[in-house]
C-alpha cells in the first residue's frame, strides 16, 4: 500500500444520497473527492487485497447489494442482489467475504450470513448467539452492532439478551472461527497447546 | 490505606472471574466448520466496534462509555483477554455524532464537529492517537449520525444514518421517499423492541 487512507461516505443532495469516497494521504494531504455512480440509502466500502474498493450498498429501493470498484471510483462489474429487504448491518473482510447480520423482522432474533464478493452465499442464515430460554431474545445493544468478519470468514459478534440481563449488564461475544486441521482445543490454532486435548482422548481410550 | 486497596483489587477480581466465562464448542450452522467460541463479561460501557486480525488473533472493541470518552480492549480468537478497559486519550468534545471503525492496526474515528463539519482520526490499536484530526466532508450534514468503517488495508467508510426529525416524519407522505416512510416506521418498531434495524 502506498501510505493513503481512503474515505468513504454518503452526502445528501436534493433528496437523494451520493456516494462519495476521497483520499488522505500519507502527510495529510486531503485529494480530490471522487463521486462513485450510484444512489444508495447507506453502504460500507472495504478496500481488498486485490487492490479493488468492494462495496456493499443498501439500494434504495429496500435491497443491498455489493459493487465492486476501481480506487478511482469506476465500476468494475455489476451490483449483485444480497439480501431482500435491508439487513441492519455487514461487513466486509479484505479478502471478500461479506457478513450479513440481521434481527428477524418478527421475532427480533439475531441472524446472520456470509457470502463472497460476487453475492454467492456460503450457507444458510445462521444464529450462533447462545439461546437461553429464560431469556428469550438475543440482540444488538442500542443502534450499534458491533460485528466484524476477517479474512477467511472468521466471525465476531457482540451481543446481549433480552428483556431482562442480570444487573449489571452482561455482554457477550461469540467468535466463530474456521476450523482448522489438527486444531484440538478449538482456540483458531495449531499449535503445541493442541497437544493437550490429544493426550486426554489417548488416556481416556475408546 | 494499602490494606484498602487490596480489598479492593480483590472485589474487581472476584467480580470480574464471577461474569468472565467462555464456552467453546464446534458449530456447523454458518455453512463452514466453525470453532464457536462466547465470552460472557460484565462492563458499563457500550460496544460501538470490533475489529479481528486472523493473523495476529486479537479483537478491537470500539467503546463508548460516556459520550466523549472512549475505551479499547482486545481478545485472543478464544476469546482470552489481553488488553482490556484501555482509554483512547483523545478529546471528543467538538462533537455531536460519534462513530468509530476498527481494524486490524486501531481504528478509525469520525464525529460531526458542531460546525457541522465531519472529522476523522486514526488511533492505533493501545488508543493513542496517530496524527491530527482531518477534517473530510462539508454539511449537508444536519441530523445525520456518520457511521464509520475501517478495514486492514486502511480503507475507511463513513455513512450517515438518518435521524427522524419532524421533516423527515412529513416526508413520509411522499413516495419518493420510500426511505423515510421504512425508517419511520421501523422506528416505530424499535422502540416497541421489536424492530428491523439497520445501522448503514
Amino acid at each position: 500500500m502506498d501510505g493513503r487512507v481512503g474515505l468513504f461516505y454518503i452526502l445528501n443532495r436534493q433528496s437523494l444520497r451520493f456516494a462519495y469516497m476521497r483520499w488522505v494521504g500519507a502527510n495529510g494531504t486531503l485529494e480530490p473527492e471522487i463521486a462513485l455512480p450510484i444512489n444508495v440509502a447507506g453502504a460500507i466500502a472495504s478496500l481488498q487485497d486485490n487492490g479493488e474498493l468492494l462495496l456493499v450498498g443498501y439500494h434504495p429501493a429496500g435491497t443491498t447489494f455489493v459493487q465492486r470498484f476501481s480506487t478511482a471510483g469506476a465500476p468494475l462489474g455489476p451490483a449483485h442482489t444480497l439480501t431482500d429487504p435491508w439487513v441492519y448491518t455487514v461487513d466486509i473482510s479484505p479478502d471478500g467475504w461479506i457478513l450479513a447480520a440481521d434481527e428477524d423482522y418478527v421475532t427480533g432474533q439475531l441472524r446472520f450470513r456470509l457470502f463472497n464478493a460476487e453475492g454467492v452465499p456460503a450457507g444458510p442464515w445462521f444464529d450462533p448467539t447462545h439461546f437461553d430460554p429464560e431469556l428469550p431474545r438475543n440482540s444488538f445493544d442500542g443502534s450499534f452492532a458491533p460485528v466484524a468478519v476477517t479474512r477467511g470468514g472468521a466471525v465476531w459478534i457482540a451481543w446481549i439478551s433480552l428483556p431482562d440481563e442480570p444487573e449489571p449488564a452482561q455482554w457477550h461475544l461469540t467468535s466463530l472461527v474456521p476450523f482448522i486441521r489438527g486444531d484440538l482445543n478449538g482456540d483458531g490454532r495449531f499449535d503445541n497447546f493442541d497437544i493437550d486435548p490429544f493426550v486426554a482422548a489417548i488416556v481416556a481410550g475408546p | 490505606m494499602i490494606h484498602r486497596t487490596r480489598m479492593l483489587v480483590i472485589v474487581a477480581c472476584c467480580a470480574s472471574a464471577a461474569y468472565a466465562q467462555t464456552v467453546r464448542d464446534v458449530y456447523l450452522d454458518a455453512g463452514i466448520p466453525m470453532i464457536r467460541s462466547t465470552r460472557t463479561m460484565t462492563v458499563d460501557w457500550r460496544t460501538d466496534s470490533i475489529a479481528a486480525n486472523e493473523q495476529r488473533g486479537y479483537v478491537l472493541y470500539g467503546l463508548t462509555p460516556s459520550a466523549t470518552q472512549l475505551y479499547t480492549s482486545a481478545y485472543s480468537p478464544a476469546l482470552e483477554p489481553f488488553l482490556e478497559d484501555s482509554p483512547i486519550p483523545y478529546n471528543f468534545t467538538d462533537r455531536t455524532y460519534m462513530a468509530i471503525g476498527a481494524h486490524d492496526g486501531g481504528a478509525v474515528i469520525c464525529w460531526q464537529r458542531l460546525s457541522g463539519d465531519m472529522a476523522c482520526v486514526s488511533i492505533d490499536e493501545g488508543g493513542a492517537g496517530v496524527g491530527g484530526p482531518v477534517d473530510i466532508a462539508r454539511p449537508p450534514w444536519s441530523n445525520e449520525n456518520p457511521k464509520v468503517a475501517a478495514d486492514p488495508n486502511g480503507a475507511a467508510s463513513a455513512t450517515p444514518e438518518g435521524r427522524l426529525s419532524g421533516v423527515q416524519v412529513v416526508t413520509c407522505s411522499f413516495a419518493i421517499l420510500r426511505l423515510t416512510c421504512r425508517r419511520f416506521r421501523q422506528r416505530l418498531r424499535s422502540q416497541l423492541g421489536q424492530g428491523r434495524r439497520r445501522s448503514i
